[in-house]
């Protein structure tokens, strides 16, 4: 009997185990460094941009431009880049056009000119807002690289 | 049986207990230490059988379970992981506006005038 029941119940213990195998693994695949990619993979990775390059022939020496902005920023100030990108992906149209508006204004500021250009917008009531806006256009080549 | 079977096995039986009067104390201990494992052996034998193959079975069903929950996205999963895909800046975003505009935007003063 003892012959039956153990066989009976290693094929039974090993049974999940067997279909786990089965299954594949979707476990979060390590990519390596670029220099290790394939070319292939490099070139799934290069192709939105690559499309981007290809279809605004007029954009190409500010977008080479900002590129070698990138390159040459330190590394903490592209890292706050990076967050600030994530930020403005979640952003409307309007709120898109309000932060160039915002960057633009204060760009030229010293530290204390900014803190009364804050202080003075946070008191601004929406209509306000939306006046000083109208009053301050983007500057057109700022805007030149929204899509 | 009869009185020279009986005779007979009252001989060897004497002939066994001279013997066995023979040994020294720690052989006959010994002796009759390994017949009591022997015949307990058996049963004990199999019980542990038993239960080694019963312990086996949890342990394998544990480690292939515990496997393949540990591998499989929890239901929260998805919902972590989409919202993380989909803030990833996207390579062509990277040129759409100055990185000094980007970092701006991450910096205190833009936190202070919240646009969302």
């Amino acid at each position: 009997m003892t012959r039956m029941i153990r066989p009976a119940l290693l094929a039974l213990a090993l049974w999940p185990a067997f279909s786990f195998a089965q299954t594949p693994a979707t476990a979060t695949t390590q990519y390596p460094e670029w220099d290790q990619l394939t070319q292939a993979q490099r070139d799934a990775i290069v192709a939105p941009l690559r499309e981007r390059w290809n279809s605004n022939p007029a954009e190409r020496a500010r977008m080479l431009e900002r590129a070698q902005r990138w390159k040459a920023m330190p590394h903490d100030q592209r890292d706050r880049a990076r967050h600030g990108m994530q930020r403005w992906e979640h952003m409307s149209p309007e709120q898109r056009d309000e932060a160039r508006a915002l960057f633009h204004a204060m760009r030229g500021l010293d530290k204390d000119q900014r803190k009364a250009f804050l202080a003075q917008w946070r008191q601004k009531t929406p209509q306000q807002k939306a006046d000083w806006l109208k009053a301050h256009p983007v500057p057109e080549r700022a805007r030149a690289g929204e899509r | 049986m009869n009185t020279n079977d009986h005779a007979f096995d009252a001989a060897i039986r004497a002939s066994h207990q001279a013997a066995l009067d023979g040994l020294s104390p720690r052989v006959r201990a010994q002796l009759a230490q390994r017949r009591n494992a022997a015949l307990r052996g058996q049963a004990v034998r199999r019980g542990h059988g038993l239960r080694y193959a019963a312990a086996g079975f949890a342990a394998l069903c544990a480690l292939a379970i515990g496997l393949q929950f540990g591998t499989l996205p929890s239901p929260v999963a998805p919902a972590t992981t989409a919202p993380q895909a989909s803030a990833a800046p996207s390579v062509g975003t990277m040129l759409d506006e100055d990185p000094e505009f980007y970092a701006w935007l991450a910096s205190p003063d833009a936190q202070l005038v919240a646009m969302e």
